[in-house]
């Protein structure tokens, strides 16, 4: 498949994600323990104080008025950008998230430099769509994560209602159970805008 | 001689019917990665393949050939090489009703041009007699800009036989 490789390098993008993390996750952390403390303490308070912040956003979002149509989508991406920007404040665990639909389009994002959110989108929507058909047909379940661990850094890819999907990015040598209910708190602020009604 | 290891890639761009071919042509369900679609395809259909269809099915002598599905929006073009590793030969399914479908074509046949090389593609034309927008001597003319040679049906792609007619001319064009 030379074809499709030759016209990825000519449009500058390259294969080198995990290369990209390893360095914004050193960039953003520390190897010291005091400093490792420190950060899940951190990320302890800022979690319980969820319920305080999530009310906030959606008073804000009341009292916007949502007039055209197509202010919607730049409403919305705004919102979750806002969202995924307090997230990664709040867990510095979480190196970079994104939110994508489930057929693969990026709808916000604050990636790690060097990576491309239209790639990731499409490759979040494939890994996600995959894992729900191993769960129902081995469990007859419905998935609420997927995560792939690996030695540089580990990729959670989540459902967000029915349209949307939560991709997050997080360090090695993360706390994966603390970035989880971070995320899993971006999830509940992200249901709120009832994305799923605008679509079905 | 084939194994039961072997497989078909069906692909071709979206709405071509590639999720219908492998459903029309399989015993059981096939796998499927259908999710609903949020942007401007639709408008085109109401669901989309995001990662791949799998199934299979038996020759008469009882060989196990899998088939597996692209999905088609370029986005995806990961699982196109994720796919194609391996496989024995391309089906490219062609909807008749794109504007400007021989483009499709092309387009399709350059995405896999390595992978046509080593194996062998057969190009089944959809959607004929809906909104026509290309002839099928214009494939073939196409194909002969092209210097290549390849069989090109018209086909049903929700007619189990008519994705039959397509594999089996793909395994023809093989072991020859």
């Amino acid at each position: 498949m030379a074809a499709i490789d030759d016209k990825k390098n000519a449009k500058g993008l390259s294969d080198k994600p995990a290369q990209n993390l390893v360095n914004e996750g050193n960039r953003r952390g520390s190897d010291n323990p005091a400093d490792e403390v420190e950060r899940i303490t951190h990320a302890v308070t800022t979690l319980n104080r969820g319920v305080v912040t999530r009310n906030e956003t959606v008073n804000q979002r009341e009292n916007k008025p949502v007039a055209k149509k197509e202010q919607v989508s730049k409403v919305v991406q705004r919102t979750l950008t806002k969202i995924l920007t307090e997230m990664m404040d709040d867990c510095l665990d979480i190196v970079g998230a994104m939110v994508s639909s489930a057929d693969g389009l990026a709808w916000a994002q604050k990636l790690q430099p060097g990576l491309d959110h239209h790639r990731f989108a499409a490759m979040s929507s494939a890994l996600l769509a995959l894992g729900d058909n191993v769960i129902k047909e081995s469990h007859d379940g419905s998935t609420k994560n997927l995560l792939i661990e690996s030695d540089k850094g580990n990729v959670f890819v989540m459902h967000v209602g029915k349209t949307l999907l939560l991709t997050i990015f997080t360090r090695a040598s993360s706390n994966l159970g603390m970035s989880l209910a971070h995320a899993r708190k971006a999830i509940e602020e992200i249901a709120e805008l009832d994305v799923d009604n605008m679509y079905m | 001689m084939l194994l039961e290891t072997d497989k078909i890639i069906f692909t071709g761009p979206v709405g071509a019917g590639k999720t219908s071919a492998i459903a029309a042509i399989s015993d059981e369900p096939p796998v499927s990665t259908d999710v609903m679609c949020t942007g401007d395809e639709k408008a085109i259909k109401p669901t989309t393949t995001v990662a791949m269809d799998y199934s299979y099915i038996k020759l008469e002598d009882g060989t196990r050939i899998h088939l597996y599905g692209t999905p088609g929006q370029e986005r995806f073009d990961f699982m196109w090489r994720i796919l194609a590793k391996g496989g024995l030969g391309l089906v490219l399914l062609v909807n008749n009703d794109h504007p400007d479908p021989v483009a499709q074509m092309d387009f399709y046949l350059d995405a896999f041009a390595d992978f046509i090389e080593q194996t062998g593609v057969v190009i089944g034309i959809t959607r004929i007699g809906v909104r026509d927008q290309a002839e099928l001597a214009a494939y073939q003319e196409r194909l002969v800009e092209r210097g290549q040679i390849f069989p090109v049906f018209p086909i049903d792609g929700r007619n189990s036989d008519d994705v039959a007619d397509l594999i089996h001319a793909l395994l023809a064009i093989l072991e020859s």
